[in-house]
């Protein structure tokens, strides 16, 4: 797993409170039960402090699940 | 779990609000399991204040309080003020933070267009609708009620032509902003939060009306909410009692640059300009805290002598001796300095923050006495000062006169307690004090502190009667005999610190009060008091006096007072011992080491 992937998904287990390995690029809203409007907004935040990079609305919007959230990351140059 | 193990988990989640978020769930299962007492906070707003609650419960954990925190539905603070469900809380503090002249009001996008007497009732309007509120509030509750004022976004529609406009959006604000101040300036349970103010400390442009205000109404950025919490903590800080009232110092590389044991007195950095300015400006704010009350003394890693020399010798010392309460400047441990830093100065260890550069020194602290805050020393010195201005432990709701002689009155006790070490007895140290005190009839003057001090007298009072000043004025008015007493030494003065009170009965007088403050126990006054008294009432004819002593959980100490004062026990009950004097053998032998009523 690279670097920036492991971190990602640290991040949301400690939000979403999900197994690591449970996490793919399918994961989202839809099929985790913790990922609720309050949550999304902690993983927005905290992906900007983690991975120090400041996303646009657009960006926060467009994300679907997790495959989207890693798109947004390599739109700001993170090998992942 | 143990707290201080705890206590390092949260220290390192409060930073972030998902952090905090996290931090807010481990302290509830702590204060679930440990059946901890909650204080019960509330937060209401005009927009999405998400992640406060828990953020506010994380900052209050590292202050030492667990709350519960009522978050008021979105969009309904006015409905929350006027129902119910906020007052079922029960809440001990309600927080009202407002945004409501922000970028996407009426008023900040028409203002420029609006007639002077539009924009005048607009913030006239403002303003009497939060007055009613609060009014609802205030008769329905006796929590504090924390109010935000107006925040101004600073880049207004008319920029710099605002100077010339006669309806310039800053200056109403900024005159309602006055107002609300001035409007509960004498309230005791609401206070204004200058959430202007803090927003242009912290900044407006980086924290509000991100992203997230429009996904999810957040007109403060999410981010800030810690920032926000540790502000808001500052009142539960004085609201709850747990301000911190002693700063604990280490010397070098945080009073001064280098280390005087190495570099020598003139090695070290300390200047009011060049290198050393920043510790010489910390020292000044060290100052003016002390100045406010705050305790100091020192904890630090020295030989006496080495310290010494700076203190006396170095010319840009601006801390003194005579500012600190207690030092311990040796080569023990500073877990056991600092224990017996607060058995000298007399205050738990739970009253103490500490200030010291040294990250494993500040670690260790944190990890054996928990109870002691860490002041967070920034590793760059040019930031210490900030550090210490940033500090909410201090937060009081009031700066009152005591406050202002805090400090003196320590290093009085200090200098006092010197002397009584060296001194080889009792009286010979009570002797080298030059005790004085005035004992006077009761006065209009002196009648609110007479009051005062039977409502906080627990330990040397007799009968521990609560008075208000109607009763003792109604005593004045019967003919009752009342003396108040006030005393100095040569270190300096501890004003009214003694009341007696006594009331003629069929056919003797009787003590209702005789109480002291124990700041001057253990000097003899207590007798020098008592025998003047006495001594008056003889003089007017007076033939035996009767003292009472009611026992308390606190009195223990004086219920044999009268018993070495002369006094026979003519009479005992369950709590109650009836002791007499018999004044025609009483002869009045002032002490030689303290004078009475002499100027």
């Amino acid at each position: 797993m690279k670097e920036a992937e492991k971190k990602l998904y640290n991040l949301l287990n400690r939000i979403l409170g999900i197994p690591v390995k449970s996490i793919n690029d399918k994961t989202a809203p839809e099929n985790v039960e913790s990922w609720d409007s309050f949550n999304g907004l902690m993983i927005a935040t905290e992906l900007e402090r983690v991975f120090e990079a400041t996303f646009t609305i657009d960006e926060v919007i467009s994300v679907k699940n997790v495959g989207d959230i890693k798109k947004n990351l390599r739109n700001h140059k993170i090998d992942i | 779990m143990e707290t201080s193990q705890l206590k390092k988990i949260i220290q390192e989640k409060a930073t972030s609000i998902a952090g905090c978020v996290s931090a807010a769930a481990e302290i509830d299962k702590y204060a679930e399991s440990g059946k901890i007492n909650r204080k019960k906070v509330a937060v209401l707003s005009n927009f999405t204040l998400n992640g406060i609650a828990e953020a506010l419960k994380a900052n209050a954990f590292l202050n030492n309080i667990f709350i519960d925190v009522y978050s008021g539905n979105y969009g309904q603070w006015q409905q929350e003020l006027m129902g119910n469900n906020l007052y079922d809380f029960e809440p001990e503090i309600i927080f009202l933070i407002l945004d409501r002249c922000g970028v996407d009001s009426d008023i900040y996008n028409s203002y420029h267009l609006m007639p002077e007497d539009e924009i005048e009732s607009y913030f006239k309007n403002y303003l009497a609708e939060i007055y009613k509120l609060v009014d609802v509030a205030k008769e329905k509750t006796k929590a504090k009620i924390v109010v935000s004022n107006i925040s101004d976004f600073w880049s207004n529609i008319l920029g710099i032509a605002e100077g010339r406009a006669k309806n310039s959006l800053w200056r109403y604000i900024k005159r309602a902003n006055l107002s609300l101040e001035q409007k509960y300036v004498n309230d005791h349970q609401v206070l204004i939060f200058d959430l202007d103010g803090w927003l242009g400390y912290k900044g407006k442009e980086q924290n509000m009306y991100g992203k997230f205000f429009f996904l999810a109404d957040m007109r403060l950025n999410p981010e800030i909410m810690p920032a926000l919490a540790k502000e808001l903590c500052a009142y539960l800080i004085a609201v709850f009692g747990k301000s911190k009232k002693c700063l604990v110092l280490d010397l070098d590389n945080t009073l001064w640059g280098g280390i005087i044991g190495e570099d020598g007195l003139s090695g070290i950095s300390l200047a009011p300009h060049g290198t050393g300015q920043e510790f010489y400006l910390f020292q000044k704010t060290i100052l003016a805290f002390h100045r406010r009350g705050i305790i100091l003394a020192i904890n630090s890693k020295n030989n006496w002598e080495d310290a010494m020399e700076v203190f006396e010798k170095h010319p840009h010392m601006i801390l003194k001796r005579e500012h600190f309460a207690a030092m311990r400047i040796n080569w023990q441990d500073k877990i056991a300095n600092f224990r017996e830093l607060a058995e000298e100065i007399n205050i738990g260890l739970d009253s103490m923050v500490f200030a010291d550069d040294d990250p494993a020194n500040r670690a260790m602290v944190n990890e054996f006495l928990p109870e002691v805050d860490i002041l967070d020393m920034p590793g760059d010195t040019a930031l210490y000062f900030k550090a210490l201005l940033d500090y909410k432990g201090f937060s009081i709701l009031e700066f009152t006169e005591e406050d202002k002689k805090r400090g003196e009155m320590y290093f009085a006790e200090s200098q006092r307690r010197e002397i009584k070490s060296q001194a080889t007895d009792l009286d010979s140290f009570l002797r080298g004090l030059d005790l004085a005190i005035s004992i006077e009839p009761i006065s209009e003057l002196t009648l609110p502190r007479a009051a005062q001090l039977t409502q906080k007298t627990n330990q040397f009072n007799l009968t521990t009667c609560r008075y208000q000043v109607e009763d003792i004025k109604n005593f004045i008015s019967n003919g009752y005999k009342i003396w108040t007493l006030s005393a100095k030494d040569r270190f300096g003065n501890y004003g009214m610190t003694g009341l007696l009170i006594a009331r003629k009965g069929k056919e003797n007088w009787a003590i209702d009060t005789f109480l002291l403050s124990c700041r001057i126990l253990g000097k003899k006054i207590e007798e020098q008091f008592l025998n003047y008294a006495l001594n008056e009432l003889k003089s007017t004819g007076v033939k035996k006096v009767l003292g009472e002593y009611i026992a308390t959980k606190k009195n223990g100490q004086v219920k044999d007072f009268y018993g070495r004062t002369g006094f026979k026990k003519i009479n005992s009950e369950e709590n109650k011992d009836v002791w007499q004097v018999d004044l025609s053998n009483f002869e009045f032998k002032p002490l030689d080491f303290i004078a009475i009523n002499q100027n």
